[in-house]
């Protein structure tokens, strides 16, 4: 058969609209990672906190009464999504950390490496298209681990607590834990990816982030000067102090620094904005090196 | 179809391209220029992948840069690799497919098309990282043509080839012009692009130096004087023959036993040579000629021009 009798025909059918062109790099993005067995395995593990904490909220409610940290009050949901609570296998700020890293370092800087962005960019598709999709990988699987089954343990909650009056203290919960969620995968994937944009070795994207993010040693070193300087503002430098800190104020919690949480406000804000003007910088179909 | 108006591109104080005009045609246009001629600047800025300093690039008659559906038209094949190693030939275009629009079955069916084309359906379920240099060009090849565009930009589209390889995407090119594409194909060989296209595209130092059919651009091959390498056994004699013929403007005897010619019609002089051979005692043991390339075009049309 000639070559030229399998040219191609029309598509008479209907192309996916614009708004959604993002859709295809988060898909299959999460389909990669999803394939692995050791993410699978690790997104499993990510889980068991919430298992422990719903097996808890069984018992309260079969015993009658709210042991102190039981799922009485909105804090409770706070704590189980605190992003400083790395510490405690429990909670899932240490989740979020192990999957950003896993997930989040090779977004921007493997399409760099291959060369992959001029590929990208000959498609209709746009640099908002491009980072809304490789964000969408990185806030998938943090969503995984942070919102859903902190609205899972809310609704498990609810059902499970008879007591009068338990609905209308905590009622609220899943809006304010969509809005903390949304704030975090924001900043925290926007930081990923503006590092990922800038580096191209995945061990310099990850310690960058980690210590920018404010984790570990970074979270030490920051509690350590404010002590010795005496200065509250020094909680500004971290993004998990600011996020904690508005976290707090948003669930009603006392927050761990010693200034208004609007301000952690601004200062993620401010991040986010930075990180954005990073990514819309690095990201050139063709990288031009003066 | 394809348009640059006025185009500059300058990376600080380099000059990339400078002040372009030009309108490319449906069928295939060859773009031909040196290395670091400004040809992989005008080619990316046509193809929309460099935003130009100056001027604009219209395809169907719309701003390139500020209509992004317009890609949806463009089929692009950068010259550098720009695959993913871990991914199959035929994942790669699918996901690539989507990222135009198609659902997945559409995506499949095309990607499946596209690979037969080049080729490459015997490969499309192996991991690109084991590709050869070829079966990388052809997958960036595939992954232009699969959308169906109606312009196509091949960057160096045949690097690394192997022979065979060549002649069927060289072929394949062909075809895609005589359907009524637009295929601008950027080379720096020019019986490569002569192979594909009578036209062509000259660029120098940023400019255009020439555009047209290629068989001007021969006609000022022809008339600008060759240089003919002849290697012989006797050269003092095969010399001394050549001299005072009309087609000859200069003879010299060069390093290991061979004469370099200076001709004004070096197709008489090519007809003349196997006479030359067989009545004299001076065997000939082969011909070259030495600035029948790319580069001596470029300055006898450089000479011209000033």
């Amino acid at each position: 058969m000639p070559i030229y009798d399998q040219g191609y025909q029309r598509w008479k059918g209907t192309l996916s609209p614009h708004p959604v062109r993002w859709w295809p790099i988060v898909r299959h993005g999460v389909m990669r990672h999803l394939s692995r067995r050791n993410h699978l395995l690790l997104l499993v593990l990510a889980w068991i906190p919430a298992v422990v904490r719903g097996v808890r909220i069984y018992f309260d409610s079969r015993t009658g009464y709210i042991l102190p940290g039981g799922a009485a009050e909105p804090s409770y949901f706070f704590k189980f999504i605190s992003p400083q609570g790395y510490l405690a296998m429990w909670e899932q700020g240490l989740w979020v950390l192990v999957f950003v890293v896993l997930v989040g370092t090779d977004l921007i800087a493997r399409d760099r490496r291959y060369n992959a962005l001029q590929i990208y960019f000959s498609k209709p598709i746009t640099r908002t298209d491009y980072v809304l999709g490789k964000l969408g990988i990185v806030a998938t699987f943090l969503l995984l681990v942070t919102w859903l089954p902190c609205l899972l343990l809310w609704v498990f909650a609810l059902f499970m607590n008879t007591q009068a009056g338990y609905f209308a203290k905590v009622w609220y919960v899943p809006l304010l834990a969509t809005a903390f969620c949304a704030l975090w995968v924001a900043v925290a994937g926007l930081l990923m990816l503006a590092l990922s944009a800038v580096g191209r070795r995945s061990v310099f994207i990850a310690g960058t982030w980690i210590l920018v993010y404010g984790y570990g040693p970074a979270h030490g070193l920051i509690s350590l000067l404010k002590m010795l300087a005496r200065n509250e503002y020094l909680g500004l430098l971290t993004v998990s102090g600011n996020l904690t800190q508005v976290g707090a104020w948003w669930f009603g919690v006392t927050p761990p620094h010693g200034f208004h949480p609007a301000l952690s406000l601004v200062a993620l804000v401010g991040t986010a904005a930075l990180c954005v003007w990073v990514i819309r910088r690095r990201i050139q179909p063709v990288e031009v090196v003066l | 179809m394809l348009e640059a108006l006025g185009v500059s591109r300058w990376y600080g104080q380099v000059v990339g391209v400078n002040n372009v005009s030009v309108r490319v045609q449906p069928g295939v246009t060859g773009l031909l220029g040196l290395n670091g001629a400004g040809k992989s600047t005008l080619f990316k800025v046509l193809a929309g992948q460099l935003a130009p300093s100056k001027g604009r690039v219209l395809l169907l008659g719309q701003d390139l840069q500020h209509h992004r559906g317009l890609y949806r038209w463009i089929g692009f094949c950068p010259e550098q690799d720009a695959l993913y190693e871990s991914m199959t030939g035929r994942e790669m275009l699918v996901y690539l497919l989507q990222l135009h629009g198609f659902d997945r079955s559409e995506s499949g069916r095309r990607a499946d098309s596209s690979l037969l084309r080049c080729n490459l359906t015997e490969a499309a379920d192996r991991k690109v990282a084991g590709y050869s240099k070829g079966m990388r060009q052809k997958v960036k090849l595939a992954q232009a043509l699969a959308h169906d565009p109606t312009v196509l930009f091949l960057d160096e589209p045949f690097n690394g080839m192997d022979p065979v390889s060549r002649h069927e995407s060289m072929t394949l090119v062909r075809q895609l012009g005589a359907e009524g594409k637009t295929v601008l194909v950027s080379s720096h060989i020019l019986h490569e692009v002569e192979a594909m296209t009578s036209t062509i595209l000259l660029i120098h130092n940023g400019q255009i130096l020439a555009e047209g059919n290629i068989s001007e651009i021969r006609d000022l091959i022809e008339r600008h004087p060759h240089q003919i390498r002849i290697e012989c056994e006797h050269p003092r004699e095969l010399a001394a023959r050549l001299i005072g013929s009309d087609d000859v403007l200069g003879v010299r005897v060069d390093a290991g036993d061979a004469i370099v010619v200076e001709s004004v019609l070096p197709r008489r002089l090519y007809q003349r040579l196997p006479r030359l051979a067989l009545e004299g005692t001076c065997r000939i043991r082969g011909y070259v000629t030495l600035d029948d390339n790319l580069k001596s075009l470029f300055e006898y049309l450089v000479e011209e021009g000033s």
